[in-house]
């Protein structure tokens, strides 16, 4: 048994050192980022081929004030985060309704859209940019924030995610509330919603990672400066010369704090979304 | 989850208020003539000098005319130019923009921008200098006016040149040609430094070499931008662009520059637009540099890179004759007086080079030469949009060690073909 | 659907189809009716600046371009580009999913040291990372630390022969974190009495992972191979930012090649013709999904 337990903590420690070396590795990229950030542009240069390239030499937050002097950082992560916030009011009650109408209720034609739903799932986007493009621009909405929003109020994926959740609600559950009198809306509010805020928070955290880093669709609608989202913004800062390492890489590091915000809040949800993905996908 | 659903709530609420809140934006007084312009961001002095001059405008019209400007980071490949197509397909054009040099052909050709010869004063037209004029031009007409000029020569330093017992040429005849500009870059090249500083920035190429194949006996584009064939696929191309490579091939030039090794000292020289002398006046004091000439070819002929921001009038404009007030106010000779020197570009007139005298003085004279005598516009074609990424594409991948006979059949192939598809007749 | 509520069976009950008709009508309209409009424009000649010569031209796009290089060469490459990462990623994935499947202390902080690139998006991975794979010692982190070691410097993005392979790399340190979580899922769903019987008969660790663990997330490798697949099949972000298509074409995709010609060049009848293909390449394999799901039922 000794040796069992030898084994073991040599097992432990060696999980901890390659694990350890293999994190690190994968941290690399990002911590040169954000030491970047904080370094005079030659001291980027120069510290780069030592340890110190991932150490902050003589400290400062001139890169910073560069960053937010040349491109209103800020603007363009309250642009995202309005885009996105008003996509999923949207999305989440549309797909959470037709989601819900396709796991409890019996209509003609209901097989239909459920394989249509499950065909569109892996549909790739980017073969209809063209023809919507040109759709958005005969509904006027070029240059608009409605652009951004429309098309993305339904997603076949998550109203594939919602009803595999209210496939599992009990129907005892309706039926007494159909008892009750109330309609199947009411119900659906009253009822279903208060014990579906898991599946919500999935759905919804899921969908705002993707759309955060969306970028093909702003890149083709936006013209205005003003409405440009996170992504298209950080991108036209890197074109646009003189381009200095520090200013960029400070960008990047703000750019990144709202997605780890959000993720430290929803890691549960997120987590437990990609997992389902895989499982029951 | 009740907290959470809070913190969502208050966001969505938020950027509700904020969609609807920035729904009304524009107020018009009465009488008033509005306009709008939109252009690429630039540098800071650039910019400080349009807020400066638009406020002078609706100042003097104040009753009259009221102009708004729209600035767009240019980002990204050609970003500037993506948005004003896009604004033309969805009808939402303002009433001026600021049209790139060659993309005049484009958008004249597409009846994006209207001719102005019917506003324009016979004198004020005879003022622009010869090169400028045609860069405005298409099929006979004028259709932008320019807000400055510029060239490519190159900046050296002294230091550095003197160390290696060279000199540059003085006099405009006497510019290095492509060989003995090879072999001073090769002679500047030590572990210290590159020899020289050039642009692979794809966006850039077009403008920056496209003069060396004129000089060679060819060009990008038939004169009247129909094909490419026999222009650009041939062996002058070729030459050109062997002998671009070459210095890339042996290092003499980084393949990545950095914005400030010319003046970090960790180039000998640096081949680039007149921009440069204002930064190096203002923010290098102490670097010990000059100007030549742009290289001629080996036999001796030059032509030198030419053209910059033109501002024209779209078929949009709902008053083209106010418009017209507002394109003259900010390309006459009083508004080059102070445009020239803040954006470091040089005077697109005949007046404003004679009244600004600092033009006919080192080390600004040199370029004013060039522009003068050995100017080559880019090519007028409405296929500009393709053949300038294209031709950019070209050359960076034969850099990289792309063939270049298989490259410029492809060029040629690309380019003419959306010729045929959209502009044949 | 045994359990759905009963309704009365004697009218027309209109309350479900007022449930879907919000989201399928969105998906009408922004997917199905695209979908037919690039159908439809594929047959034309239309540039967007020149709306006046539309025309009719049959399969002339097809034709074009069919015959046309660099739309075989972006094919060529998208292919390339997923029979590469894909293996890779999948590999990458599994094996850290096996270095975080354990519950020693502090094993979360590794999860999301893996998964953290996830979170930066595409767009800011690749712009850092142009920066990393510069091809001048001193500029670029990554030739800076080859330099270091004593090794000649790679060109990575400024080489046609590595630029696709660099981006390759670099996506699967993006996303392979992402995967692995699904793997991790899957694991944690093998049940420990299989192990225990393993252990009994004296099984080593390679015998338990080809005979019980393998085996057992066999839907899941599926599921992953066709995501990646697919998700390799519409890279666009990486070439647009980092090497706009070049050095060479070599980074040129589909999407990419579909971007240009209909939203840089502007034609529409031409990039459709192109949209069209792509769509049937990846419903090819997309079919293949769906049979992986129905099988599963």
């Amino acid at each position: 048994m000794i040796g069992r337990r030898k084994r073991q903590i040599i097992k432990t420690i060696s999980l901890y050192l390659v694990n350890t070396l293999l994190g690190l590795l994968f941290l690399i990229p990002l911590l040169w980022m954000i030491a970047s950030s904080f370094k005079p542009e030659q001291n980027i240069f120069r510290d780069m081929s030592s340890i110190s390239a991932f150490i902050p030499t003589d400290f400062t937050l001139d890169n910073y004030r560069q960053a937010f002097e040349r491109v209103p950082l800020l603007k363009y992560i309250a642009n995202s985060i309005i885009y996105i916030s008003i996509t999923l009011m949207m999305s989440l009650t549309f797909n959470s309704l037709c989601a819900y109408a396709l796991a409890k209720f019996k209509f003609r034609g209901k097989q239909f859209v459920l394989s249509l739903i499950i065909a569109l799932m892996v549909f790739p986007f980017e073969s209809i940019v063209v023809p919507l493009f040109i759709i958005i621009t005969k509904m006027n909405l070029l240059d608009t924030r409605w652009a951004l929003i429309l098309p993305f109020t339904a997603r076949c994926f998550s109203i594939f995610l919602f009803r595999q959740f209210f496939l599992d609600v009990p129907d005892e559950l309706l039926e007494a509330a159909a008892i009750d009198g109330s309609n199947r809306l009411h119900s659906f509010f009253a009822v279903v919603l208060p014990i579906s805020g898991p599946v919500f928070a999935t759905v919804f955290i899921l969908d705002f990672v993707m759309h955060w880093s969306d970028f093909i669709w702003p890149l083709i609608v936006l013209i205005e400066d003003s409405k440009r989202t996170v992504q298209i913004g950080i991108q036209a800062f890197f074109t646009d010369p003189p381009i200095y390492y520090g200013p960029i890489m400070a960008a990047l590091t703000i750019v990144v704090i709202p997605m780890i915000v959000l993720f430290l809040i929803f890691q549960k949800y997120y987590v437990q979304g990609i997992s389902t993905t895989g499982l029951k996908g | 989850m009740r907290k959470k659903s809070a913190l969502l709530l208050v966001l969505l609420l938020a950027g509700i208020a904020a969609i609807f809140a920035s729904g009304s934006e524009e107020s018009t007084e009465s009488g008033v003539k509005n306009l709008t312009v939109w252009r690429p961001q630039n540098t800071a002095e650039i910019e400080g000098w349009w807020s400066e001059m638009l406020e002078g405008f609706n100042e003097k019209y104040a009753g009259t005319y009221h102009v708004e400007q729209v600035t767009f980071p240019k980002g990204g490949s050609q970003g500037y130019e993506d948005k004003i197509n896009t604004a033309v397909i969805a009808g939402s054009l303002p009433d001026l923009i600021l049209v790139d040099g060659p993309a005049v052909a484009t958008y004249a050709e597409a009846g994006i921008i209207i001719p102005m010869d019917e506003m324009i004063t016979e004198e004020s037209k005879a003022d622009l200098l010869d090169s400028t004029l045609k860069q405005g031009s298409y099929d006979g007409k004028l259709y932008t006016l320019p807000l400055w000029e510029s060239s490519v020569a190159i900046y050296y330093n002294k230091d550095i040149l003197a160390e290696a017992g060279i000199t540059v040429p003085e006099r405009l005849e006497d510019a290095w040609t492509w060989d003995e500009f090879y072999e001073v870059v090769k002679a500047l090249t030590t572990s210290e430094h590159y020899g020289c500083t050039m642009h692979t920035n794809s966006g850039q190429i077009t403008y920056y070499y496209s003069p060396m194949l004129v000089q060679n006996g060819t060009d990008l584009i038939s004169a009247d931008g129909s094909t490419t064939k026999g222009y650009l696929d041939t062996e002058e191309t070729v030459e050109f662009l062997t002998w671009l490579k070459r210095l890339y091939d042996e290092k003499l030039v980084n393949i990545e520059p950095t914005p400030t090794e010319f003046f970090d000292g960790k180039s000998a020289m640096l081949f680039s637009t007149c921009y440069q002398i204002a930064t190096l006046q203002s923010t290098y004091p102490d670097l010990n540099w000059g100007v030549t000439y742009y290289p001629v070819s080996n036999d001796h002929v030059a032509g030198t890179p030419t053209g910059s921001w033109t501002i024209g009038i779209t078929n949009k404009a709902s008053d083209p004759e106010a418009a017209f007030v507002f394109a003259d106010y900010m390309t006459n000779t009083e508004a080059n007086m102070t445009g020239c020197p803040a954006s470091g570009y040089l005077p697109p007139r005949k007046s404003s080079s004679e009244a600004l005298t600092q033009y006919q003085e080192e080390p600004y004279k040199k370029f004013m030469e060039q522009l003068a005598e050995t100017g080559v516009p880019r090519p007028r074609t409405p296929v500009w949009t393709v053949l300038n990424p294209t031709f950019g594409s070209v050359v960076t991948d034969v850099i990289m060690g792309a063939d270049p006979y298989e490259k410029l059949a492809e060029a040629v192939e690309k380019i003419d073909s959306d010729y045929q598809m959209n502009y044949a007749d | 659907m045994k359990n759905a509520i009963s309704l009365k069976r004697n009218c027309f009950d209109i309350v479900p189809y007022l449930f879907i008709a919000p989201a399928l009508l969105v998906l009408a309209s922004f997917i199905i009716l695209p979908v037919i409009m690039a159908v439809r424009y594929s047959f034309y000649n239309f540039n967007m600046l020149r709306p006046d010569r539309i025309s009719l031209i049959g399969v002339e796009n097809y034709k074009n371009i069919i015959t046309d290089d660099l739309f075989l060469t972006a094919i060529g490459n998208t292919f390339r580009y997923a029979f590469i990462l894909v293996p890779i990623e999948v590999v990458v994935a599994f094996g850290l999913a096996l270095l975080v499947n354990n519950s020693i202390r502090g094993i979360s902080i590794y999860r999301i040291a893996y998964f953290s690139p996830m979170l930066t998006s595409m767009t800011v991975v690749s712009i850092l990372w142009t920066f990393i794979y510069n091809p001048t010692p001193g500029q670029g982190l990554l030739n800076s630390f080859l330099a270091n070691i004593g090794l000649a410097p790679c060109p990575f993005l400024r080489s046609a022969d590595t630029a696709l392979n660099s981006i390759v790399a670099m996506s699967v340190w993006q996303s392979a974190g992402n995967y692995m979580m699904i793997f991790l899922a899957g694991l944690q769903g093998v049940s420990t009495e299989l192990y225990e019987a393993a252990d009994i008969d004296g099984a080593g660790w390679w015998r338990k992972m080809r005979s019980i663990t393998i085996p057992s997330l066999h839907n899941v490798f599926v599921f992953i191979v066709l995501m990646t697949t697919i998700a390799a099949m519409k890279m666009f972000t990486q070439s647009f930012v980092m090497t706009q298509g070049g050095p060479d074409n070599s980074t040129m995709t589909i999407v990419y090649y579909v971007y240009q010609q209909g939203l840089q060049f502007r034609n529409i009848g031409y990039a459709s013709a192109a949209s069209v293909i792509f769509f049937f390449i990846v419903l090819l394999l997309s079919t293949a999904i769906k049979k992986f799901v129905d099988s599963e039922r």
